[in-house]
């Protein structure tokens, strides 16, 4: 049950591609498996705006904090992540799809047999490389290190790659202080259907959140193969931190909470999150509190700006 | 591969098929190699002749090499003759040095039999002679509390330093560096600079909020220098940050980690210091600071109602150190 309300709240564009996906299993048929590798663009379809310039801060709405990642977000200070020991920290493995980024992927074969043994998805700017172990093998065990990319194995279903990550480090989930911890896994399905890819993470922790939560976010190939497979490098840098302090809030002292009534009229209780948040019938509960604004405050003809533009701006050479 | 190598590769058998196999998949070294020996004891190698023995007690590093074995810390009593068993199918050469990070029984509670299975290097002249047990090296207020705390005398340290003390064994540079009045007043950090691994002791603990033992010298501020420290010393992949690298540090309990997984439990412990230490400005008492559940977000992760060390301990101790040390602020 808690996998279909799950589904309903992820956006409908979704699930008009799970429909598709149908037909393309029997195209795959046989003993011929999918493909992951190539270089796949990020078009940027949904929360383009939070995925590139960043969301409002104290913004939770939508993620299924519990009261623990609740505080724990606002009492976080974004300055903290300027600190000299922060700044190549780089972010956890879900930022391939809250990120703008595309992915360059290639394969790892098996000399003798042809098969996949793994993939590798290209590092790019605040990602690291990450690995997706085809051939079988286990999880490390509870003690083993816990990295940028975490352990990563998947399987192929059809046209879709079903893979389950662990050992992940304590990162954002928001850029904006939302923050799941180093017990986190990730079940990712990377739904292939001809030159378009969908990515949909249900990234799940039993330290801040209260639910799992959904994020997708579409690619498409790039047969111009531009996608980038590393990063930059990074060299840390003051960048004004006091380096004897660590930069945070204490509780009930977060200046950010009135942003999203500011720029949209949402009221403040919306913007500190929770599971409820995540589902369409929250919406009723806002209806009484909910003023809407007498004139655009933010954002304004945005849409209109993007259609004369011809769509979001993909992401081609990133 | 180099003679040395090949060497530790055939004295470790399960670990060299795991190296040959592994080979191609260097991208994922942090994921090292690891192997369940039974019983709940765990082996990693996490350098070519660097080894983590967990399941005994505390975290135990093994690092071999042609000069003999230097270990730091010894677990538990009860796992003492296993780990003198594991340490001889790492290495046929003797054990030389043991060094101590603290004086808690979960750490040198192996300081006596894995001493005694090995030989001191005093003897290196004269094999013939009555067996020397192994030298034991850690900081003053171990050795101290080691006699306090009635061990036999066998199991005390034999080398005992006011604040740091320096070995070159095993073609490698070993500091170890006292922390005064961090977990405990005894506590030393191990840094093996050509592994590029720091034993932190009970400095860090993955598995719950670092225990301050304030009745045995313990305080909030030296907790929180000790882990600057190990930040200090440890590197982070830079500026190639596209793959996973860097200094290895090994907590006294728990998983391996790397710097930003310091960083980020230094974070923690200084913000929950900055909470309590509000508190105690606005005049409120242990109990109220206690009711104002100060480590809401970081209790479930780190936090324990019950046991040997809850997350209501954790907080008097750091309250009762900061009004110590606070004769400063009133
Ligand atoms: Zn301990």
């Amino acid at each position: 049950m808690a996998f279909i309300r799950i589904l309903t709240a992820v956006a409908a564009s979704f699930i008009g591609i799970l429909m598709i996906v149908c037909p393309a299993l029997a195209q795959f048929g046989g003993a011929a498996e999918p493909d992951l590798s190539g270089s796949w663009r990020s078009p940027l379809q949904e929360d383009a705006g939070p995925r590139t310039r960043g969301p409002l801060p104290a913004d939770y709405s939508g993620l299924p904090l519990n009261d623990a990642g609740k505080a724990l977000a606002l009492s976080t200070s974004i300055a903290r992540y300027s600190a000299i020991d922060r700044q190549c920290a780089m972010y956890p493995p879900q930022y391939l799809v809250l990120g703008p980024f595309g992915m360059k992927v290639w394969a790892d074969l098996d000399p003798s047999t042809g098969s996949t043994i793994a993939y590798h998805i290209g590092a790019w700017e605040d990602r690291t490389e990450a690995v997706i172990w085809m051939d079988g093998r286990p999880h490390p065990s509870a003690n083993a290190p816990h990295t940028r990319a975490g352990f990563e194995t998947g399987q192929w279903r059809g046209n879709t790659l079903t893979t389950h990550t662990s050992h992940i480090k304590m990162g954002m989930i928001r850029r904006n202080g939302a923050q799941v911890s180093d017990e986190t896994t990730l079940t990712s399905h990377y739904i292939r259907n001809g030159n378009l890819l969908t990515v949909l993470v249900f990234v799940e922790d039993p330290v801040y959140l209260s639910e799992p939560l959904p994020v997708s976010k579409d690619f498409q190939l790039n047969d111009a193969r531009t996608v980038s497979g590393t990063g930059p490098p990074c060299s840390p840098s003051y960048e004004g931190t006091d380096p004897n302090s660590v930069a945070h809030y204490l509780p009930g002292t977060n200046p950010l909470t009135d942003e999203l009534y500011k720029t949209h009229g949402v009221p403040k209780e919306a913007a500190r999150g929770g599971a409820e948040t995540m589902y369409p019938e929250y919406r009723k509960k806002l209806k009484d509190a909910y003023v809407r604004p007498e004139k655009c405050l933010s954002d304004c003809g945005l849409a209109e700006r993007l259609r004369e533009l011809g769509g979001p701006r993909a992401f081609e050479d990133h | 591969m180099h003679t040395r190598a090949l060497r530790y590769l055939l004295a470790v058998p399960a670990f060299g098929v795991a190296l040959l196999l592994g080979g191609q998949s260097t991208a994922f070294a942090q994921h090292l190699d690891s192997q369940a020996l039974g019983d709940g004891i765990e082996l990693f190698r996490i350098r070519p002749n660097f080894y983590v023995l967990m399941g005994a007690g505390a975290n135990v590093a093994i690092q071999v090499g042609s000069d003999g074995a230097v270990v730091v810390d010894t677990g538990d009593a009860a796992h003492a003759d296993r780990l003198v068993a594991e340490l001889k199918k790492l290495t046929p050469r003797p054990i030389r040095y043991l060094i101590n990070t603290t004086a808690d029984a979960d750490h040198v509670g192996g300081n006596e039999k894995v001493a005694k299975a090995g030989r001191n290097l005093r003897q290196l002249g004269n094999p013939g002679a009555n067996v020397v047990p192994a030298a034991i090296a850690a900081a003053e207020g171990a050795l101290l509390r080691m006699s306090v705390d009635k061990y036999p005398e066998s199991a005390w340290p034999s080398e005992s330093f006011p604040e740091s003390m320096n070995l070159y064994l095993n073609d490698e540079g070993i500091e170890v560096l006292h922390q005064p009045n961090a977990h405990t007043d005894a506590d030393s950090l191990v840094f093996f600079r050509r592994s590029d691994v720091v034993m932190a002791g009970d400095i860090i603990d993955t598995r719950r909020f670092p225990m301050i033992d304030v009745a045995n010298g313990g305080s909030i501020s030296g907790e929180i220098a000790a882990l600057n420290r190990i930040i200090g010393l440890a590197i982070s992949s830079i500026p190639i940050v596209s793959r996973e690298a860097g200094t290895v540090i090994v907590p006294g309990h728990g998983r391996l980690l790397d710097k930003i997984d310091v960083v980020e439990y230094r974070d923690m412990i200084v913000i929950l210091r900055d909470r309590i230490e509000h508190l105690i400005k606005q005049g409120k008492s242990l109990a109220e600071v206690k009711a104002a559940n100060p480590a809401l977000d970081y209790r479930t992760r780190y936090g324990n109602d019950k046991g040997s060390w809850t997350t209501d301990m954790f907080v008097e101790a750091v309250f009762n150190s900061l009004t110590a040390d606070g004769s400063k602020q009133h």
